[in-house]
């Protein structure tokens, strides 16, 4: 079972977040050690061209794969995201020998997903080996949003009838940027995606400076947390 | 809790006029709690749901009469609900500050980021539906949403004269921490005691 992670240097909503120390340790430290603390995945890989997360990597004892500068931005032009692919896959069959059975894609943002809730999208994605290609983790999100109108500034009600509480909304749910695919199934078309319900904060989506204060609050109580796995959603 | 929300509104200095209107007795027949008057709140009042965005008349009017009820009578208010302790005196004079900015502003209301990239769960079937989402757009691409909650500095003319304006001032994420069970407390303790 190979976890791939993807991460670069800069950062559009927070600048070098990846290096950002939280609780004494780097963002991506935090990602590779979920990885590394599961109990099915043999091989990560880190894609990054920035020298100070490869180093962050090698310490950590994971494959560093070199990523080109011209494939660091998304719709750079020079590429397609088909040559990403291409070359991270060529990468890692260099390492290995073969790409994996099984892939874990993981968005380093995701420094509060427990090993165990991973452990469990694995169990559940066998468990339903005659149905699904790949298991999505989904997390809970509150009602009660709205939109800024660009023209009058004026907020605009989304999911959000004043008649209601929050809590008698309808459920909305938010992708968290991991997933558990089974490589050959997730081109074959009899095989779907089932989705795997994370507590609210394991989907914490580190991406601000905003998030520093609630990602070092459960960071700290992680330590002696009891272990609290979520459900398969459907 | 209570009693930082009402430091929170005395600090910001913008407000002559504070109470505490509950429908809990033993706080009604107290009188007064933490050098603030308490204040029945009216039995129309009790099962309504504030909602910074509501703007339907007869919403409007509710709450304009809620507030002469309880001897609130100025014309701008401030609801600010006991559940949202972390909203700081400073972001409460802003958010009066936006009203004065703003003539055609009839509410300011505090609002954080939310992340894109959601969908509702289909009744009674095996499937998710997008509902703010463009597959294989980078999120950061989808429209910025926002999440609000029942707080806000509201002017009671302005509401009720024209088709209201609701403002927005984005505040950092943390303020908007909803206590809503115990363990929620942990988290605003906190927060409480960090720079955000």
């Amino acid at each position: 079972v190979v976890a791939t992670l993807i991460a670069r240097g800069g950062g559009s909503t927070f600048y070098r977040k990846n290096t950002f120390p939280l609780l004494g340790k780097p963002v991506i430290l935090h990602a590779i050690e979920i990885l590394q603390a599961t109990s099915f995945i043999t091989d990560i890989f880190l894609w990054t061209e920035d020298e100070e997360i490869k180093s962050i990597g090698e310490n950590a004892g994971v494959n560093v794969l070199e990523r080109p500068k011209a494939m660091v931005h998304y719709a750079s032009g020079f590429h397609t995201l088909e040559d990403w692919y291409h070359n991270r896959a060529s990468q890692i069959h260099a390492h290995i020998g073969q790409l994996g059975e099984f892939e874990v894609g993981y968005n380093c943002n995701n420094i509060l997903v427990r090993p165990q809730s991973l452990d469990a999208m694995y169990e559940h994605l066998k468990d339903n080996a005659d149905k699904a290609c790949r298991i999505q983790a989904v997390v809970r999100v509150e009602a009660g949003l709205c939109l800024e109108n660009s023209k009058t500034h004026g907020l605009f009600p989304f999911w959000n009838d004043p008649e209601r509480p929050e809590e008698a909304h309808p459920p909305l749910y938010r992708m968290v940027g991991v997933t558990v695919n089974d490589r050959v199934k997730c081109s074959d078309s009899r095989y779907k995606t089932l989705y795997y319900e994370i507590p609210r904060e394991e989907g914490l989506d580190f991406q601000h400076e905003d998030d520093v204060a609630l990602a070092e609050f459960y960071l700290g109580k992680r330590v002696n947390a009891p272990l609290q796995r979520g459900a398969p959603c459907v | 809790v209570l009693e930082t929300v009402v430091e929170n509104v005395q600090n910001s200095k913008v407000v002559d006029d504070i109470a505490i209107v509950t429908d809990d007795e033993e706080l009604i027949s107290r009188g007064n709690y933490s050098g603030v008057g308490v204040r029945a709140c009216p039995d129309n009042m009790r099962s309504y749901t504030f909602n910074s965005l509501g703007i339907e008349t007869y919403r409007i009017c509710m709450e304009r009469d809620f507030l002469n009820a309880v001897g609130l009578k100025g014309n701008v208010s401030v609801i600010a609900p006991w559940t949202l302790p972390l909203v700081s005196p400073r972001t409460i004079e802003r958010l009066y500050h936006v009203l004065l900015e703003d003539p055609l502003a009839g509410r300011a209301v505090p609002i954080v980021k939310v992340d894109p990239q959601l969908y509702m769960r289909c009744p009674d079937q095996d499937a998710f539906f997008p509902v703010w989402v463009h597959k294989g757009m980078d999120r950061q691409r989808i429209p910025q949403l926002y999440r609000c909650r029942p707080f806000y500095v509201a002017h009671m003319d302005r509401l009720t004269r024209s088709l209201p304006k609701i403002a927005g001032l984005q505040v950092p994420k943390a303020e908007l921490t909803t206590i809503s069970k115990p363990d929620d407390l942990e988290l605003a303790t906190f927060l409480m005691g960090r720079k955000w």
